[in-house]
């Protein structure tokens, strides 16, 4: 049986709605591929050099900085898109293989692909 | 499953949820009350996204969050003084189970709009529609002889 794997999302220290103010928590989903994660981070507005990846131990960190959305001379009407940038921070329990890590965006889409170390992928052990 | 039918979950709110909760305390607290999203839903079946408007003397803008959309699955139109924008984002990847989620929106901009001489452009999944005022609706000088 293959042990179950997920990523998960670690909590700020500091309190919610104290940090919601500054920064947003981007929409991601997660997809198991055979040996890699697949990370869509969704971050509308940030180009690819807005955005920011760290890794530190087992955590990845993912800022996005969005430039100015609106014009300074324009006037709002209404305005629901938050002046804010994004930051995600994932905690990950299996081993990643750190060196293969590959990143692209797309269309306000940062694609994460994590391999799984090649420990940490579940094997079949035939018996002799 | 035995059978024709296939059935697919879709979670209602699942791609601004979180967020956006915490986002209505921060501008009530920040900026009062806003009139509720007008709009968000105008369908069962597709969901709300995030939208700007803004205007100055020449132009209306609409700013709309859509990420991960390509610009072919875009839908603008115009009817009278509405602009409804809808369309699908091809979501999945690799791992294959394609699926598709459907987004529309209407927004009330004003009736002066010129509807041939409207613009859109999608970058970094920001869309932007720049809706030209007609002339004669704009505010004008007027000096005293």
């Amino acid at each position: 049986m293959n042990e179950q794997v997920t990523l998960h999302e670690k909590r700020p220290p500091e309190s919610r709605a104290a940090n919601a103010q500054r920064y947003l928590k981007p929409h991601y989903e997660v997809q198991e591929l055979k040996d890699a994660y697949h990370v869509r981070v969704f971050m509308p507005g940030v180009a690819k050099d807005g955005v920011k990846i760290t890794l530190e131990k087992d955590r990845i960190f993912v800022e996005g900085s969005r430039r100015e959305l609106s014009e300074a001379s324009w006037k709002p009407i209404f305005r629901e898109i938050p002046h804010a940038d994004f930051r995600l921070q994932l905690e990950l329990n299996v081993d990643i293989d750190e060196s293969s890590i590959e990143a692209r965006t797309d269309s306000g889409v940062l694609n994460l692909k994590l391999p799984v170390s090649e420990a940490a992928r579940p094997r079949s052990i035939t018996v002799e | 499953m035995k059978g024709g039918i296939t059935m697919r979950l879709i979670k209602y709110d699942n791609l601004y949820n979180d967020t956006l909760s915490e986002l209505d305390r921060f501008f009530d607290r920040t900026f009062g009350s806003f009139p509720a999203f007008p709009g968000m839903l105008t369908r069962e079946d597709a969901r709300g996204f995030r939208v700007d408007l803004n205007h100055d003397a020449d132009n209306y803008y609409v700013l709309a969050e859509l990420p991960g959309v390509d610009k072919k699955d875009v839908n603008i139109e115009l009817e009278n003084a509405v602009l409804t924008i809808s369309g699908e984002r091809k979501s999945g990847g690799e791992a294959g189970g394609e699926s598709t989620f459907r987004f529309s929106r209407f927004i009330t901009v004003g009736d002066d709009v010129v509807a041939d001489k409207v613009k859109a452009k999608l970058e970094n999944g920001i869309l932007t529609v720049t809706l030209p005022k007609r002339e004669e609706r704009k505010p004008r000088m007027i000096s005293v002889s």
